[in-house]
């Protein structure tokens, strides 16, 4: 009789046989990423994805991601476009619930409640691939409005330290797409999340305010917390990186 | 990190969806011309019937109020895109803040409005009348935070799915049925010079009632919609 897997479905022994040691092969591995020897050993652990999976409608995005960040980890995520990368991203910022596996990250988990989801939220920062800047406001109001939700009062001037201070008044909409980008920076220069989430961090930015990207991670690394880059391009991320992994049809692999 | 108070968030959103909005001026040059064109409109078309459109003014003031009002709801959560919301969401900002910010932002820019439809509304339909003008605020100021906290809580609802634009009349219109009924009647009271605060009061309720669902949804819906 031939034996059934979990989905209830018939196989021949030796389509199970291959599953079995294939679902070894997984686990091998599973356990070897989020393994602490592959990391900095005495680091605490930020997040940890546990055979985590995400789909939309049948179509599966990510499946079986384990993965473990600590406290230092600057992680350089790179793979073609379509491979899940952004989808990684927005799992890792708790914007999107995964649909299989378990997850902590800086303290969220799975069942969590929304008070201590959003409490937990502070500690993470995402900047996107496109501009989270309201249109209509001033570079300098679209600065103010966020930070005075994080920090009260502001430590000091940023846009002056992404060389906008002379932008300050135009409206975000007329700004280009590399000025959108430092402002979006620039916000961070006033926090120090505990987990940082950049996707195409270089991308619209000259040559000259890459370092401030730089400054910007190597930061949040040295106050204990972590960060994610990614990057359709291996070399697309800066040069701090640590870790390199790839996203390649929705699985997840660190590159050695 | 110093987290503000519940009520700067709600204010800090409130303060911010105003001021988006009188930037992009579509509430200024948009909503209220038309809304006040589609008032003036119906008394040309019904002729000069003056007890008709006598009777029928304060419904069609807060019915044109309704359908405007609920396209200002509306927009603030599912104008943005996903990059603000993701922004908002990561900012560690309330989620009943927000909803209550959105309410309360949509309900100023109402009260605008309604502000220059009601004596429009007088100066069309019931040009003889001697109205109550205090009751006529007050039901300005409830009758807008009513559907404020209607359109937000809706928007909440139908915020990341697909068929949103078709879903939130469908899902708003019984909730504001009796929003409607209060403050038609009020109007009405108003403009005969009786007293309306039997249908204040009942808007202050239903102001309570769906302020304690937006607090109590919020997080939920956020968590979901997300």
């Amino acid at each position: 009789m031939p034996k059934k897997d979990e989905d209830g479905l018939a196989r021949s022994p030796l389509t199970w046989e291959f599953l079995v040691a294939r679902r070894a092969n997984r686990t091998f591995f599973a356990t070897l990423l989020a393994s602490p020897t592959l990391g900095a050993v005495d680091a605490p652990e930020l997040v940890r994805l546990v055979d985590v999976g995400f789909s939309v409608s049948g179509s599966v995005i990510l499946r079986g991601v384990h993965m473990t960040i600590r406290s230092g980890d600057i992680v350089g995520v790179s793979g073609p476009n379509g491979a899940g990368k952004t989808t990684l991203l927005r799992l890792l910022a708790t914007l999107l619930r995964p649909t299989s596996g378990t997850y902590s990250i800086l303290g969220i988990t799975t069942g969590c409640s929304p008070r201590e989801l959003a409490v937990g939220r502070r500690e993470i920062a995402l900047i996107g691939h496109e501009p989270a800047l309201w249109p209509e406001l001033t570079l300098r109001e679209n600065i103010d409005l966020v930070v005075r939700l994080r920090v009260d009062p502001p430590e000091h001037d940023v846009l002056q330290a992404v060389g906008l201070e002379r932008a300050a008044g135009w409206k975000a909409g007329h700004a280009s797409l590399g000025m959108q980008r430092r402002v979006e920076f620039a916000r961070l220069l006033n926090q120090t999340p505990k987990l940082l989430l950049l996707d195409e961090p270089l991308a619209g930015l000259d040559r000259a305010t890459r370092p401030l990207v730089d400054r910007i991670v190597g930061r949040v690394a040295d106050r204990n917390g972590a960060a994610v880059l990614v990057s359709h391009d291996p070399d697309g991320a800066t040069e701090l990186v640590t870790r390199r992994v790839t996203v390649s049809a929705g699985t997840v692999s660190e590159l050695p | 990190m110093t987290r503000p108070s519940f009520l700067r968030q709600v204010g800090w959103v409130m303060t911010k969806d105003l001021r988006v909005d009188w930037r992009g001026g579509e509430t200024i040059w948009m909503v209220a011309p038309f809304a006040a064109l589609a008032l003036m409109l119906a008394p040309l078309a019904i002729g000069t019937d003056t007890a008709l459109l006598r009777r029928i003014g304060p419904g069609m003031l807060w019915l044109i109020l309704l359908l405007f009002g609920m396209t200002i709801a509306l927009r603030p959560p599912s104008r943005e895109p996903r990059a603000m919301r993701d922004l908002m969401a990561l900012s560690g900002l309330d989620p009943a803040a927000r909803l209550l910010g959105d309410a309360l932002g949509s309900a100023v820019l109402l009260f605008g409005v309604t502000l220059i439809l009601t004596p429009a509304m007088i100066a069309f339909y019931a040009p003889e009348g001697r109205p109550l003008w205090v009751w006529l605020l007050l039901l300005a100021v409830v009758g807008s935070i009513a559907l404020g906290l209607l359109g937000s809580l809706i928007g909440a609802l139908v915020t990341g799915l697909r068929a949103r634009t078709s879903l939130a009349p469908l899902l708003a219109l019984p909730p504001a049925v009796p929003v409607l009924v209060a403050t038609t009647r009020g109007t009405e009271s108003a403009i005969a010079r009786r007293s309306s605060i039997s249908w204040i009061l009942l808007l202050v309720a239903m102001n309570l009632a769906l302020t304690v669902a937006g607090v109590l949804l919020a997080g939920p819906l956020d968590d979901t919609t997300n």
